[in-house]
């Protein structure tokens, strides 16, 4: 044991004087989790996207045409649509292309005269080709105020009826005429009280436990408790790659070997190599955690259980590691396998993407992956404030990839030493 | 001659390391296939929809079931909620409510994450409640139920569709229309970036050493370097391209030769940055980490991880000032829009004086050891 802390202490001590590179990929997660905060933070916070632009073309320049950008941008919609009025095709294609607008409205010529002949009045819309979220986004929210619109102009369609017949006839319109077109516009101004109503309609949403949201901001802490711990397990697998990298170049300098014909077993050897490995992952983490929660604001709430996550996924890194060294032949092997495997583990485990975005057989296998386990125990405890005895399973899944992969390491390398 | 020689031997050193050859052939496709399936546009499959009625008849239920049926949402009526199934809760109320005109609440029951298919649900509840209360009678008989579906075809007086201003739409953010050209442009970045950082090693092995006592002038030697780094860049675009191609029916930029001449300029300035990496370290191990780490951060920066519609102004701004961002939209330019030359130039031109400076430094701090 105290071979096995000799040899641990002096991988350790050759990493503290030279730190630059650790410090380098612990870097990694902390800018990646600012780059997010910035990017999607504010909408998260705010509970909708920034305002899309959008740009209007009125080749009708008419009453009707007109009140078209002005309904658009008057209403509730104000908030989440910014209108820009573009001169022609051209210019609008321009602006889309250089990504100033996500969606192009035309409302084209004989637009009013279409309304008053009552045949179907088109408002044209042209998504930019470069987006796809956004001007769906937008083509929703004018298909509902569409909608409204024909609502509200099916109930003053007598009182335009009436004054399209007596356009039709070319001729003055009588009295009688003149006072039922009134009082039809009177009834259907009454009626247009309706639009207060149509504002409170709501439709709540009910989780099964209980929450009435999928996400709820709460402030900067609640958004890095959810991007956080993955992006640290993303950089922490490369940080261990890092490290057991000088284990292999050790290696192949000779160092081990002129170790193993020292006094020191087999079994300290490994054991040197795996508390070197082990402690320093866990310091990275704890490091980690600590600079989280002094930048981000991180609420460290069960301090306990998430020590045990750290624990389990530093075993497990360390394992990983040490069967990709086990069964390397040379450092550029080795390096090429790790690199791969992280990858893998990160894509499939949810460092990128919330495992919730993926579908159902592919989140699965996520969550039965070590760092998807890991991921979704730190953002139950985090986020839900869930106790240790609540998560017992993914944290069963974190030691058991760390144990298999560490017997297996151990077994092929006390192999590989005797011969 | 020396820098072509110099760029044929460093290449075959690069092409050899195992790591290299799987950063520049396998990563790219894991990437590409895992994130263009995870994003591909999906039909819109027809949704069910429970509704309970808690209310004393069935009107309003059944009013809202018509209307959602118009929307494409297959309709159950339902005695309790079941977990797992969309559900909407008609309130106690409703049909008085509704009859004075007064707004009413529907919970749509979900489940547990919030996910695209319950924003399309709900969005579809809302809109039927909101027709209901547009063009429903007051008293919600059974005929004027049935006649709801022919009353909105008549009201149908203003229709938003679709219009063309000449460019063929294509889903340029979702699947591999936006993952192939994407990770192009990440990993053409990334792994030129990283072998430029060798450079470090170079000086660490002392391989440096023996080219600069070698009579072979610095120009030279930084040209070859800077050339072998090139062709690493283009060996992963043609790579890309043909997979683009062959494997995922990407239909590339209408100029081709421009679009060839964007990406070869594209790969240049990479190589000049990477050349620049590597001769700030000493360390080999140091200097390859920091190319990871300025390709991580510029990803997502330049819009390469996610789309910069979705992101805010600050954001935008920023991923119009990275090399990352001028290659994203000037090939989302020529893709979407089939742009030409001209409508290219300004983000070439950035990237073209990124070249000059990336160059220059690098030539400057280039030493033997």
């Amino acid at each position: 044991m105290r071979t096995a802390a000799i040899i641990a202490a002096h991988h350790l001590k050759r990493i503290a004087r030279r730190p630059g590179l650790i410090l380098l990929l612990m870097a990694i997660p902390l800018t990646l989790a600012g780059i997010e905060y910035a990017a999607f933070a504010p909408a998260a916070a705010s509970g909708k996207l920034p305002p899309i632009k959008v740009l209007v073309l009125d080749e009708d320049r008419t009453f009707a045409s007109s009140a078209v950008p002005r309904l658009i941008g008057s209403g509730p919609l104000a908030d989440y649509i910014e209108l820009d009025t573009t001169a022609d095709v051209p210019s609008a294609r321009r602006s889309l292309q250089r990504g100033q607008a996500s969606a192009l409205l035309v409302v084209p010529q004989g637009f009013q005269q279409a309304l008053f002949d009552r045949r179907t009045a088109e408002i044209r819309f042209v998504p930019n080709p470069a987006q796809t979220i956004s001007p769906e986004i937008v083509r929703s929210m004018l298909e509902m105020l569409t909608a409204i619109t024909n609502g509200l102009l099916a109930r003053a369609q007598a009182p335009l009826d009436a004054i399209n017949k007596v356009v039709a006839a070319d001729r003055p319109p009588t009295e009688d005429e003149v006072a039922e077109i009134s009082r039809g516009f009177f009834r259907a101004g009454q009626q247009l009280q309706i639009l207060n109503q149509l504002q409170n309609l709501t439709v709540d949403v009910k989780r099964p436990s209980g929450t009435t949201q999928g996400f709820e901001f709460r402030g900067a802490s609640s958004f890095f408790a959810y991007i956080f711990p993955g992006l640290v397990m993303f950089g922490l697998m490369f940080i261990s790659q890092a490290l057991a990298t000088r284990l292999m170049r050790d290696r192949e300098a000779g160092l081990q070997r002129r170790i193993a014909i020292a006094p020191a077993s087999r079994a300290a050897i490994l054991a040197g190599g795996a508390f070197y490995l082990f402690v320093a992952l866990t310091v990275v983490l704890v490091l980690l955690a600590l600079i989280g929660s002094l930048v981000f604001r991180l609420k460290l709430t069960s301090p306990g259980t998430l020590l045990v996550i750290a624990l389990g996924f530093a075993f497990f890194a360390t394992g990983l590691q040490l069967l990709v060294i086990s069964m390397a032949r040379s450092d550029a092997g080795a390096q090429a396998v790790a690199g791969a495997l992280i990858m893998i583990l990160s894509l499939l485990g949810g460092a990128f993407v919330p495992l919730e975005s993926y579908p159902p057989v592919l989140r699965a296998i996520g969550e039965l992956l070590p760092n998807g386990a890991a991921h979704q125990a730190f953002i139950d405890v985090l986020v839900r404030q869930k106790m240790l005895g609540e998560i017992l399973r993914p944290v069963a899944i974190i030691f058991t990839w760390a144990l298999t992969f560490t017997a297996v390491a151990v077994t092929l390398e006390r192999r590989r030493l005797t011969t | 001659m020396n820098a072509l020689s110099i760029a044929w031997l460093d290449l075959k050193r690069l092409m050899r390391e195992r790591t290299a050859l799987g950063w520049i052939f396998i990563g790219p496709v894991v990437f590409t296939i895992f994130f263009g399936m995870l994003f591909k546009p999906q039909p819109e499959r027809q949704t069910t929809v429970a509704i309970v009625n808690h209310d004393v008849d069935d009107r309003v239920a059944r009013a809202v079931g018509v209307l959602l049926e118009q929307d494409r949402v297959k309709v159950v009526q339902a005695q309790a909620i079941e977990a797992g199934r969309w559900s909407v809760e008609i309130p106690r109320d409703a049909a008085a409510l509704f009859a004075a005109a007064k707004p009413m609440r529907l919970t749509l029951h979900a489940r547990e994450e919030e996910s695209t298919e319950e924003r399309n649900v709900r969005f579809k509840v809302q809109k039927a409640l909101t027709l209901l209360y547009l063009h429903g009678d007051a008293d919600l008989s059974a005929e004027s139920i049935a006649a709801l579906p022919a009353r909105l075809a008549r009201a149908e007086i203003v229709a938003l569709k679709p219009g063309d201003i000449g460019v063929q739409h294509r889903p340029m953010t979702a699947g591999f229309q936006r993952s192939v050209p994407s990770y192009l442009v990440m990993f053409v970045f990334l792994n030129v970036l990283v072998s430029g950082a060798t450079i470090a090693a170079d000086r660490a092995t002392g391989r440096m050493r023996r080219l600069f006592i070698a009579p072979i002038r610095k120009r030279d030697i930084v040209l070859g370097k800077l050339l072998s780094r090139f062709a690493i860049g283009w060996i992963q675009i043609a790579y890309m391209l043909a997979l683009g191609v062959l494997l995922f029916g990407i239909r590339w930029a209408q100029h081709g030769w421009v679009f060839f001449g964007f990406l070869t300029i594209f790969a240049l300035a990479s190589a000049a940055l990477g050349l620049l990496v590597g001769t700030l370290f000493d360390d080999p191990d140091t200097a390859a980490s920091a190319a990871v780490w300025t390709s991580i951060l510029l990803a997502p920066l330049g819009g390469l991880w996610w789309p910069l519609e979705v992101v805010g102004p600050t954001m935008r701004t920023i991923g119009n000032l990275v090399p990352t961002g001028w290659a994203m939209q000037g090939v989302n330019a020529m893709l979407a829009f089939d742009a030409g030359a001209a409508e290219v130039a300004p983000f070439a031109l950035a990237l073209a004086v990124l070249l000059l400076v990336a160059l220059t430094l690098a030539t400057r701090r280039l030493r033997p050891a």
